[in-house]
């Protein structure tokens, strides 16, 4: 069995100005999006870093509104094996939601 | 190491034997099948405690080494955790078990010799950062990649060899649910070592103390680090057979495996996670979701009452035989035959008869749970919750707390807010709990007798009640004393599983023996209380009852078959009796019953004599005593002495009621029933029961704090009796206060 190396499904620069990132909570279901930054207390941010939405974590929204749901595969910039499988989905209310910044791919 | 011999300062708190435990810490994220894994490795043995100056559970069982040379472990299960270093409780808890300075109440402290971490294999790569975390620590360490087989379904492939080549440390993957792999778990907790990496864990050796690492950047690095480790170990089968892993490039989309001949279906997303997908597009839509969420509700307490009145009737059944026998046997009157009877039996009974109700509603929410549903239905709750400054997360405790406050506190440590817990566990007990069940069903019974459909809608009413009371009074103590902003809500979300039977089955063994031990203690000591105050002083019986005994005697030696009984209310107290007195105009002094046979008139005496009992013992001079305390809410002595006797356990109304009016503690007998209902007060006319006093009473039992063991659990969960006091006086005002209005208004 030889590992696939899959392309990455988003391939970006890992430096993009924060500038040009929007709140998760913006986003429309089956969009896109790589995590920037997260504007909350240290202690809520550390958790959800744990929880798999780090800084360049690669996220797709199954569902936006109240509340939102992300899948999460993948790193960006990391070398990856199979991004068709495998992950975590996560549910957030829409207030945690504005508090995290992503940036879509063009 | 040497075994050395218990005697000889292992202190290790257990009575084990000569050879000395070993400690095996079992961490891992939550969701990962790390609980069955533990009941897997422990059967039904493991003791439940708390981590030694913490209220968090602490599961731990002796796990045998089962060879030559091997050593039997004590295996610690700790909570799931994200990540060790995360400032809550279970990650520091998780911290210092693995640094050796921290164990379970009763045992002995020690570095643990494995550290076994559970893996995910659908989600391995956020896995793997807790893993490079446990690494970080240096200790002998066995990685159990379990669900292994969702793994496969969801096309994906692990290899575990390269994946212990990758860690450097042993690697074995497992099924827990089926038990696959678990020798090989056994096997590898034996041959433990200390991982070696290849690629060095970010935050390892001595430049991470002092970098104390700009925290988002050493999460990234280390996640990075997580998935490089697992593209060298998991390989994509999507393109190849679930079953038999043929290739099955270049065939059509769907169809069979020519090789196996089971159904195949490439998609770009993975089968199970469109599954999930699609469900959750259901259950999580605005209306549907919501329709689905009632419909899931309303099935779960209607099992609730449908399923758990048959083992109720039967656990009846058998404590009212066991009192029978009890009585047939030790002596009348002896002081040891009512204390077994009247005092063990019934605090035994009163206690047991809700295990039904409490383990079907642990059962279900175990099995809710264990589908992923319940993750949902927390998010949903959210929504609804907050307003009321309570987190999605209070929505199991909450739900729990109908059948029973108890475990529903115990269930608030999810919760992890301090304030917003704390709010759950002063609040939880205001909703509709078993105990109050017997207590609605007579009043309502009164209320609207005739009217089952009026009743039943009175009986959701109360639930309504309560729900509304422990909501609003949630939102006036987070406004007040534990005023705060509250956590946004986040929750993973599980992919949909089919339940596993064995593992709720287990838990809700465990949950209900917890429950029996916590309250079945405390009722216990009440109900032989309550028994002692209602029992002494002993009184001789009035002379009424004597004049009627006489009466009965003669008729009996004449052989006659009917008396008739004439009555002198002379203190004011007359009894009740099924039938209507022929002559009784307020101003005469007499009063006539119908011919009675002498067996009636026999069993009146026997009340007549009984009622003056527990009118003079302590606790009915107690009820006298308090009395004013509850006239504006309509109550005369006889239902003081309920609501007091209440206040140890709810339910212990009803056979309290019996007693006094009746006699006779046999709550189930229509007749006894019949007599309460119709009991009289002093006045020998007003009905104890009239209707402005069953609603007052109605709403006094909804709402009032009447629960010795919630009580005792708020303060321990709350870790001071300062809450618990406040429960109580809280709830008692509202409840007092709603009694009065309602009474006031409708009398």
């Amino acid at each position: 069995m030889t590992a696939a190396t899959s392309t990455l499904p988003v391939s970006l620069s890992p430096a993009l100005p924060a500038a040009s990132s929007v709140p998760l909570a913006s986003l429309q279901r089956g969009q896109r999006a790589v995590i920037r930054e997260t504007r909350m207390s240290t202690d809520d941010a550390a958790l959800l870093r744990a929880m798999g939405l780090c800084d360049c974590a690669l996220i797709t929204v199954a569902r936006s509104g109240e509340p939102c749901v992300v899948t999460v595969r993948g790193v960006d910039g990391a070398k990856c094996g199979c991004h068709r499988a495998g992950g975590c989905r996560i549910g957030l209310s829409r207030a945690m939601a504005e508090r995290i910044f992503v940036s879509v791919p063009a | 190491m040497p075994t050395t011999d218990s005697t000889h300062g292992n202190g290790s708190g257990h009575g084990g034997g000569p050879i000395e435990a070993r400690i095996i810490a079992l961490v891992g994220n939550p969701n990962t099948g790390k609980t069955t894994l533990f009941n897997r490795l422990s059967g039904l043995n493991h003791k439940t405690s708390n981590f030694a100056g913490t209220t968090l559970e602490a599961r731990i069982a002796r796990v045998r080494a089962g060879i030559e040379g091997g050593r039997d472990g004590d295996l610690i299960d700790l909570p799931g955790i994200y990540s060790l270093e995360l400032d809550q409780l279970e990650s520091r808890v998780a911290r210092e078990v693995l640094a050796g300075t921290l164990a379970p109440r009763g045992h002995a402290i020690g570095v643990p010799e494995v550290v076994l971490v559970v893996v995910d294999a659908t989600n391995l790569a956020r896995n793997l950062t807790l893993v490079g975390e446990v690494i970080r620590r240096r200790l002998p360490t066995l990685i159990v990649v379990n669900m292994i087989d969702l793994a496969q379904r969801q096309g994906l492939t692990i290899d575990p060899h390269k994946l212990g080549e990758a860690l450097g440390c042993g690697v074995v993957t497992s099924n827990a649910r089926t038990g696959e792999g678990l020798d090989q778990v056994r096997i590898g907790i034996r041959a433990a070592r200390i991982p070696a990496p290849v690629r060095p864990v970010p935050g390892d050796g001595p430049q991470a103390a002092a970098a104390g690492a700009e925290a988002g950047g050493g999460a990234t690095a280390l996640r990075v680090w997580a998935e490089e480790v697992f593209a060298l170990a998991a390989a994509d089968n999507v393109g190849r057979c679930a079953k038999c892993n043929y290739d099955l490039l270049g065939l059509p989309r769907r169809g069979k495996c020519p090789e196996c001949g089971t159904r195949y279906f490439r998609t770009e997303v993975t089968a199970t996670e469109a599954t999930t997908d699609r469900i959750d597009r259901v259950l999580m839509h605005p209306l549907l979701g919501v329709i689905v969420f009632a419909a899931i509700m309303t099935g779960l307490f209607w099992s609730l009452f449908a399923l758990a009145a048959y083992p109720m009737e039967w656990i009846d059944g058998i404590f009212g035989w066991t009192t029978g026998i009890l009585h047939g046997v030790l002596p009348e009157g002896s002081i040891l035959g009512d204390l077994l009877t009247d005092g063990v039996v019934a605090g035994i009974g009163a206690t047991v008869i809700f295990l039904p109700q409490i383990c079907l509603l642990f059962f279900l929410i175990s099995v809710l749970e264990d589908t992923g549903y319940l993750a949902r239905a927390a998010l949903l709750m959210d929504r609804v919750l907050r307003p009321f400054g309570l987190p999605g997360h209070a929505f199991v405790p909450l739900l729990s707390s109908h059948a029973c406050a108890l475990p529903g506190i115990m269930a608030t440590r999810a919760i992890p807010d301090r304030k917003e817990r704390l709010a759950t566990i002063l609040v939880a007990p205001f909703v509709t709990c078993s105990a109050r069940l017997p207590v609605y069903v007579l009043l309502t019974g009164l209320l609207f007798a005739g009217q089952p459909a009026l009743a039943a809608l009175a009986f959701v009413g109360c639930y309504a009640l309560g729900i509304a009371a422990a909501v609003f009074s949630a939102l006036i103590a987070r406004r007040t004393i534990l005023r705060g902003k509250g956590r946004p809500m986040v929750m993973e979300l599980p992919t949909y599983k089919l339940p596993s039977i064995r593992t709720a089955l287990i838990t809700t063994y465990h949950r209900g023996w917890v429950f029996l031990k916590n309250a079945g203690t405390n009722i216990l000591m009440i109900c032989i209380a309550l028994w002692w105050l209602s029992s002494y002083p002993k009184v001789e019986p009035p002379d009424r009852v004597n004049g009627l005994r006489q009466e009965i005697v003669a008729a009996q030696s004449l052989e006659q078959v009917e008396i008739v009984v004439e009555d002198a209310p002379e203190t004011g107290k007359t009894a009740s009796f099924p039938g209507e007195p022929i002559s009784g105009l307020p101003g005469r002094t007499l009063v006539h019953y119908p011919i009675l046979t002498v067996e009636q008139a026999s069993r009146f005496a026997d009340q007549l004599e009984a009622r003056h009992q527990a009118a003079n013992s302590f606790a009915g001079r107690l009820g006298k005593f308090i009395q004013p305390v509850f006239e504006p809410l309509g109550y005369d002595w006889q239902l003081s002495i309920g609501v007091l006797s209440s206040f140890a356990a709810r339910e212990v109304f009803v056979s309290t009621m019996a007693v006094v009016v009746a006699g006779t503690d046999d709550a189930e007998d229509e007749g006894v029933l019949a007599q309460v209902a119709t009991a009289k007060r002093d006045d020998g006319v007003t009905p104890v029961f009239t209707r402005a006093t069953s609603w007052s009473l109605l709403i006094y039992y909804v709402l009032a704090m009447q629960c010795l063991p919630t009580l005792a659990v708020t303060a321990r969960e709350s870790g001071s009796w300062k809450w618990a006091a406040l429960q109580l006086v809280w709830m008692c005002g509202i409840a007092y206060l709603a009694a009065m209005v309602v009474y006031q208004v409708m009398k």
